[in-house]
C-alpha cells in the first residue's frame, strides 16, 4: 500500500434519542462492507468497531431479540472510521501471474453519540458536550436524522407528537443553519410511513412555522444559485430492516418474525455526502486556483522568473508531477471528464493522462483499476451513479417542492 | 431537602437511580442533594456511563470513584439491570420506552468514603430507587428534574453481613486541571492500534495512512532526507526505464489504433458482444457531452442487448468510416467521424447515412 494521504471526510448524523442512529450506522456498516455500490468497492473499520457494529446489526436481525438499547448519555461519543477501497484480484500488465490489486481511496469518520446531547445538552456533562460540538464544527457534512415513527405520530396527528416540530426539527435545523456544510435529513423507519412520499413530508416541513426549515432549505438554494453551493438539502428515506419490522397497538414496533430484514436507500446518505463534499470542495478549489493565478501573473509583472509550479494540484519538480489527490478527487466526483481542464492549463499532460485512465474504466471497469487514480475514477463513476439511480427513482421524489426549488442545479 | 451542611459525610450512603421514561429521555432520576443543588448531577451519568451491556455479562457490581473540582470525590457503587415492567403494572419480559427498546436502569448508592457496602444496604437503596422509578414513570414528565435522595444510615443495618464484591472500573477525574480529561471512546481504549481519524478540509490538510505518523515536509531528518534522495533518484531511473518501456509498447500499440480499420472493428465487436459501453469509450469527450453511454446503446443497438451483425467499411478517407449494424428491426448504415484526440483515434460524430 503505498504512502500517500487519503483524503478524509467527517459525517456526524444529528438526531433525537431513538431516531435510529446507531442501529442505521450498524446496517451502513452491514450494507457498504460488501459490494453494495459497485464490484470490488469496499468500506472497511477497525477490528473493535467492526465487532461492535456486527453485534448491534445481529441483534436488529435477530426476531427474538428486542431492540437494541439506547446509546448511554454517559458514553463518550463514538467515531468509526470507514476507510473505502477498491479491490480485485487479476493478472498484470506484463505478467500472467495473479495478483492482488488494493488501493485505499478516501476515509469517512462517522460520529454517533447519545440523542439527548441535542435537546437536553445543560443536563449533559460539558466535557463530552464541547467534544461533541468540536467534531460538528469540524464536520464536513450534517445529516439530519429524523425518526420515522415520531414523525408518522406527528402527521398522523397523535397528540405525544406536538412537539415533534419544536423538539426533534428544530434543533437539528439550528445546527446546519449555523454550518455551511452539505446537509441532509435522513428519515429512518421509512417503511412505517406507507402512503407518504417524500415530497409531502417535504411540504409539511416547508409550510411549518418555527422550525427553520423553510428559510434552511431557501438560503442553501440561493448559496448555490450564487456559486457557493453547500449543496441540497436532500430528503433521503431509508429503512434498515424494510417489512421486518411492524407497528402495532399503541405504536409499538415489532420484529416480524418469519421475515428477514432487508435494507432500502442505506446507502445514499453516504454516497450525496461524498458526492456533495466534492462538489463543494471543487468551488473551493476553483477559487483558490483563480487566486493563485492572479498572484502568479502579479509576480510576473514584478519579476520574471518561473517558479515551475504549474498550479496548486499539481507541483513539477524533481521526482516528477505531484498531484493532490485530494484535488482531483473532488474534481473527479463532481465533474467527471473534466479534470484536466479544471487542474489548470499547464497541467495538460496530467490531465491527459487521466482523462485516458477515465476511458479505461468506462470501458473495462474494475479490471483498468492498476492506480490509485484509476481507483478514485472508479468510486466517483460508482457514486455518481447511485446518486442518480436514487434521484430518478419515481417513488423517491414525484412531486417534491424541494426539488422544484433547486431544479436546474448541479448535482 | 438535605444539604451539604447538615449530612454525616462520614456515615452516609445515598440511593440514586438513572433511567429513562416512556418518552423522556435518559436522565438521573433520583440523586444526593449535593450532587442536585450544585448542577453536578451529570456525574452520575458518566459514571454508569461506558458500561458493559448488562445481557451479554453475568449481573455484577460495579465501583467507581469520581473526582470533582466542586463535589469532591465520591464513589458510586451500582448495577445495571433491566426495569421490571411489573413495577408500573405492565407484563412480559421487557419495560419498553416508546420507541419500543428495552429500558435499563443504574441504581445503587453514592458514598463519601471507601467502606464496604452490604447486600442489605444495597437493597434499601434499591427499594428507594425503585420507588422513584415508578413514580417517575408514571409521571412521564420531561420537564421534571431529580429527585433528591435521602441518606441510609449504616447504623441501621445488620453488622456483620459480609461485603458485596464489587468490580471496580477506572476513575472518573473531572478537575479542571486533571490530565488527560478529555473522553477517550472505550473502542479506543480497547485497541490502541484502531484507525485514528484525523479531521481534515480537502483542499489542504488530509490523514495520514494508518499507524503513519505526521510530518511536515519541512521536518525531515538528515538520514530521511539521504534516503528520499535516494528514493527520487531510483524513481528517476524506474521512471525512464517504464517510459522506455512504453515508448517501445505503444508505438506498436498507437500504431495500431491510429488505423481506423482497427477502430472500426474494435466499434463493431463491442457492440456485436454486448458490450456498447467499450464502443462508447472510443468516442471523444465532446461526443460524450452530447450524447449518453444508454442513449447511444438505444440508438444503435434499438434497445437490443447486442447487434446482430456489425460490418465495417472504412472509406478511402481516414477521416471517415461506415458501418452496418443488424439489429431486430432490420439493418442500418452509420458515418463515423473520426479524429485524432490525444494522440489516438477516436470518433467524434455519428450520423445515419
Amino acid at each position: 500500500m503505498s504512502d500517500r494521504r487519503i483524503p478524509s471526510f467527517n459525517i456526524v448524523a444529528l438526531g433525537p434519542p431513538a431516531s435510529g442512529k446507531t442501529v442505521y450506522i450498524a446496517t451502513l456498516h452491514q450494507v457498504i462492507g460488501g459490494a453494495a455500490l459497485a464490484r470490488g468497492i469496499s468500506f472497511t473499520t477497525s477490528q473493535p468497531e467492526r465487532s461492535r457494529l456486527q453485534r448491534i446489526y445481529d441483534q436488529v436481525a435477530n426476531p427474538h431479540k428486542t431492540w437494541p438499547s439506547t446509546t448511554s448519555v454517559g458514553d463518550p461519543m463514538r467515531e468509526t472510521l470507514f476507510r473505502c477501497m477498491v479491490e480485485w484480484t487479476g493478472t498484470g500488465l506484463w505478467r500472467k501471474r495473479l495478483r492482488r490489486y488494493a488501493f485505499p481511496v478516501f476515509d469517512i469518520s462517522y460520529v454517533d453519540y447519545a440523542g439527548e446531547w441535542i435537546p437536553e445538552a445543560e443536563r449533559q456533562d460539558p466535557q463530552l458536550i464541547d467534544a461533541f460540538y468540536r467534531k460538528v464544527q469540524d464536520a464536513h457534512v450534517i445529516l439530519g436524522v429524523v425518526d420515522g415513527l415520531r414523525l408518522l405520530q406527528y402527521l398522523s396527528g397523535d397528540d405525544s407528537a406536538r412537539d415533534f416540530l419544536h423538539d426533534e426539527i428544530r434543533p437539528i435545523v439550528e445546527i446546519m443553519r449555523g454550518h455551511p456544510v452539505p446537509s441532509h435529513f435522513v428519515i429512518t423507519k421509512w417503511d412505517l410511513l406507507n402512503g407518504y412520499t417524500p415530497g409531502e413530508i417535504e411540504d409539511r416541513l416547508l409550510a411549518s412555522p418555527g422550525t427553520g426549515f423553510r428559510e434552511l432549505v431557501e438560503a442553501r438554494t440561493a448559496e448555490s444559485r450564487q456559486g457557493n453551493a453547500a449543496g441540497r438539502v436532500r430528503m433521503i428515506p431509508v429503512s434498515s430492516v424494510g417489512d421486518f419490522a411492524a407497528l402495532g397497538p399503541d405504536w409499538e414496533i415489532k420484529k416480524v418474525i418469519d421475515r428477514k430484514p432487508t435494507h432500502m436507500n442505506v446507502e445514499v446518505p453516504l454516497v450525496a455526502a461524498v458526492v456533495d463534499i466534492c462538489d463543494m470542495a471543487q468551488t473551493v478549489l476553483r477559487e483558490e486556483e483563480r487566486a493563485a493565478r492572479l498572484e502568479k501573473s502579479q509576480a510576473r509583472r514584478s519579476s520574471r522568473t518561473e517558479t515551475g509550479n504549474s498550479g496548486a494540484n499539481v507541483t513539477v519538480g524533481p521526482g516528477g508531477l505531484t498531484v493532490n489527490l485530494g484535488a482531483v478527487m473532488a474534481i473527479a466526483i463532481s465533474s467527471g471528464l473534466e479534470v484536466g481542464r479544471q487542474l489548470g492549463p499547464s497541467a495538460a499532460r496530467v490531465g491527459r493522462s487521466m482523462r485516458r485512465q477515465y476511458r479505461r474504466i468506462r470501458a473495462r471497469g474494475l479490471q483498468a483499476v492498476r492506480s490509485d487514480e484509476a481507483a478514485l475514477f472508479y468510486v466517483a463513476r460508482a457514486f455518481r451513479a447511485r446518486l442518480a439511480e436514487f434521484e430518478g427513482e419515481p417513488v423517491v421524489h414525484p412531486d417534491s417542492a424541494l426539488a422544484l426549488a433547486t431544479a436546474g442545479q448541479k448535482v | 431537602v438535605p444539604s451539604v451542611s447538615t449530612q454525616s459525610r462520614s456515615s452516609a450512603m445515598w440511593p440514586f437511580v438513572v433511567g429513562r421514561g416512556r418518552t423522556v429521555p435518559q436522565r438521573v432520576i433520583l440523586a444526593p442533594g449535593f450532587l442536585v443543588e450544585s448542577e453536578c448531577d451529570y456525574l452520575l451519568l458518566r459514571a454508569t456511563g461506558e458500561c458493559p451491556d448488562p445481557e451479554s455479562v453475568t449481573p455484577v457490581t460495579l465501583s467507581r470513584k469520581v473526582i470533582d473540582d466542586r463535589i469532591g470525590e465520591f464513589t458510586v457503587v451500582f448495577r445495571l439491570a433491566r426495569a421490571d415492567p411489573e413495577l408500573v403494572g405492565q407484563h412480559g419480559d421487557f419495560l419498553l420506552d416508546a420507541g419500543s427498546r428495552p429500558i435499563y436502569l443504574a441504581e445503587g448508592m453514592i458514598l463519601r468514603e471507601d467502606i464496604p457496602v452490604s447486600g442489605a444496604a444495597f437493597q434499601r437503596a434499591h427499594a428507594a430507587a425503585m420507588n422513584a422509578f415508578r413514580d417517575f414513570w408514571h409521571a412521564d414528565d420531561r420537564s421534571a428534574g431529580p429527585r433528591y435522595s435521602e441518606p441510609l444510615r449504616l447504623d441501621k443495618l445488620t453488622a456483620g453481613e459480609p461485603a458485596l464484591a464489587l468490580s471496580v472500573f477506572p476513575p472518573i477525574d473531572h478537575r479542571e486541571s486533571a490530565p488527560g480529561t478529555a473522553p477517550v471512546p472505550p473502542g479506543e481504549r480497547r485497541a490502541e492500534n484502531r484507525i485514528r481519524p484525523v479531521p481534515v478540509t480537502l483542499a489542504g490538510r488530509a490523514t495520514q495512512e494508518q499507524n503513519g505518523s505526521q510530518r511536515e515536509s519541512g521536518q525531515v531528518t538528515d538520514s530521511g532526507r539521504w534516503a528520499r534522495i535516494i528514493l527520487v533518484l531510483a524513481a528517476v531511473v524506474v521512471l525512464l526505464a517504464a517510459f522506455a518501456i512504453y515508448k517501445l509498447t505503444s508505438s506498436t500499440g498507437s500504431a495500431r489504433s491510429a488505423q481506423p480499420t482497427q477502430l472500426v472493428n474494435s466499434f463493431c465487436s463491442a457492440l456485436t458482444s454486448d458490450n456498447p459501453a467499450s464502443a462508447y469509450a472510443l468516442t471523444t469527450p465532446a461526443f460524450d457531452e452530447t450524447m449518453s453511454e444508454p442513449r447511444f446503446a438505444a440508438t444503435l443497438l434499438n434497445s437490443d442487448g447486442a447487434a446482430r451483425s456489425c460490418t465495417p467499411s472504412t472509406g478511402s478517407s481516414s477521416g471517415a468510416a461506415t458501418v452496418a449494424i443488424t439489429t431486430s428491426r432490420g439493418t442500418r448504415t452509420w458515418v463515423l467521424t473520426l479524429v485524432t484526440y490525444d494522440g489516438e483515434l477516436r470518433i467524434s460524430r455519428i450520423q445515419a447515412s
